[in-house]
C-alpha cells in the first residue's frame, strides 16, 4: 500500500476507532465455528484498515515480490458488476486469501481459508463500483503479504 | 444459465486438484449500494461457502454482497486423488442453503 494513502487511511481509522471496540480474528475460529460468527463488523467497514483489522486482527501488510499475481479481467459489459479475479501464487502455507476493492463503499469482499492444504490458485467473480484497485491479502502465518492491481473498464464492451 | 442450482467440476491431474464451481444464486447487495441491479429488496447474499475432502475441510470462505451474482469459484490445490468425494456447501444471510457432491475426475 502506498505510504500517503496508508496514512490517510490510518487518520481515519483512528476516528473509527472508537466505535469498535472488539476485533474479531476470525484466523482463531474454526470453519466449524465460523458459521455463527459470520464477520459483520469487517464486511460493513468503510474503510480497509477498518475491514483488515477486524477480520486479521492487523493491517501491517508487506509485499514479497514476484510471488504472487493477480490478474483481473471485467466482464465486456463495461459496468463492474461481473470482474473475475484470478491469484496465483509461490508462497507457502497460505492461512487465507482476503480480496478488497477500493472502489466498494465496503472495501472488504471476501476472504478464504484454507484449511492446511498448499493451494496454487484461486480464482472467483467480485462486484465492482467503478475503477480502482483490488487489493489481495494473503495470510501466512503472522505475515500479510499484499498485492494490487487496478482495474479499469474503460477498454471494454462498447460502452 | 443451467438450471441447476450448483454446478461443480474436480479434476485431478499430476498431484494437483482443481475444483471449479457455480452457483446460482442472485447475491444482491444493500439498497444503498451504487451496484444494486434489485433496488427495493433487501440484501440476500452469501456469506459462507464450505468445500470438503471426504472429510477434511479444504476451503471455508466468507462472502459478503460484493460477490457478483450467480457465484464462480474455481482452486487448486496440492494432493487430493482421483475417485474422492468433494462436498461444497453454502449458507446465506437468510438462512438458506445448499450443498451438492462430486468425484474427483
Amino acid at each position: 500500500m502506498r505510504t500517503d494513502l496508508k496514512r490517510r487511511l490510518f487518520l481515519k481509522y483512528l476516528l473509527a476507532k472508537g466505535t469498535i471496540t472488539t476485533a474479531i480474528c476470525t484466523g482463531l475460529i474454526t470453519p466449524h465455528s465460523a458459521l455463527a460468527a459470520w464477520p459483520k463488523k469487517a464486511f460493513e467497514a468503510t474503510t480497509i484498515p477498518t475491514a483488515l483489522n477486524a477480520l486479521l486482527g492487523s493491517d501491517k501488510t508487506r509485499t514479497r515480490r514476484y510471488a504472487t499475481e493477480v490478474k483481473t479481467r471485467p466482464h465486456m459489459n463495461n459496468s463492474g458488476t461481473q470482474v473475475t479475479v484470478t491469484i496465483t501464487t509461490t508462497i507457502p502455507e497460505v492461512d487465507s486469501i482476503t480480496l478488497l476493492a477500493t472502489s466498494n463503499q465496503t472495501p472488504l469482499v471476501a476472504c478464504f481459508n484454507f484449511g492446511g492444504r498448499t493451494i496454487d490458485s484461486l480464482a472467483t467473480r467480485i462486484k465492482m463500483e467503478g475503477k480502482g484497485e483490488v487489493i489481495v491479502i494473503l495470510k501466512s502465518g503472522d505475515r500479510l503479504f499484499s498485492e494490487q492491481t487496478e482495474v479499469d473498464f474503460s477498454g471494454c464492451g462498447c460502452g | 444459465m443451467s438450471a441447476k442450482p450448483i454446478q461443480i467440476r474436480a479434476k485431478h491431474t499430476k498431484g494437483v486438484t482443481t475444483v471449479r464451481a457455480l452457483i446460482k444464486h442472485q447475491m444482491s447487495n444493500s439498497k444503498s449500494s451504487p451496484i444494486n441491479k434489485n433496488k427495493g429488496s433487501n440484501p440476500h447474499f452469501i456469506q459462507e461457502v464450505t468445500c470438503s475432502l471426504g472429510d477434511n475441510i479444504i476451503l471455508s470462505a466468507l462472502w459478503g454482497s460484493d460477490i457478483a451474482k450467480d457465484p464462480f469459484l474455481a482452486f487448486t490445490f496440492k494432493g487430493g486423488n482421483k475417485g474422492e468425494t468433494i462436498r461444497l456447501s453454502w449458507v446465506d444471510n437468510m438462512g438458506k442453503r445448499d450443498s451438492i457432491e462430486t468425484i474427483v475426475a
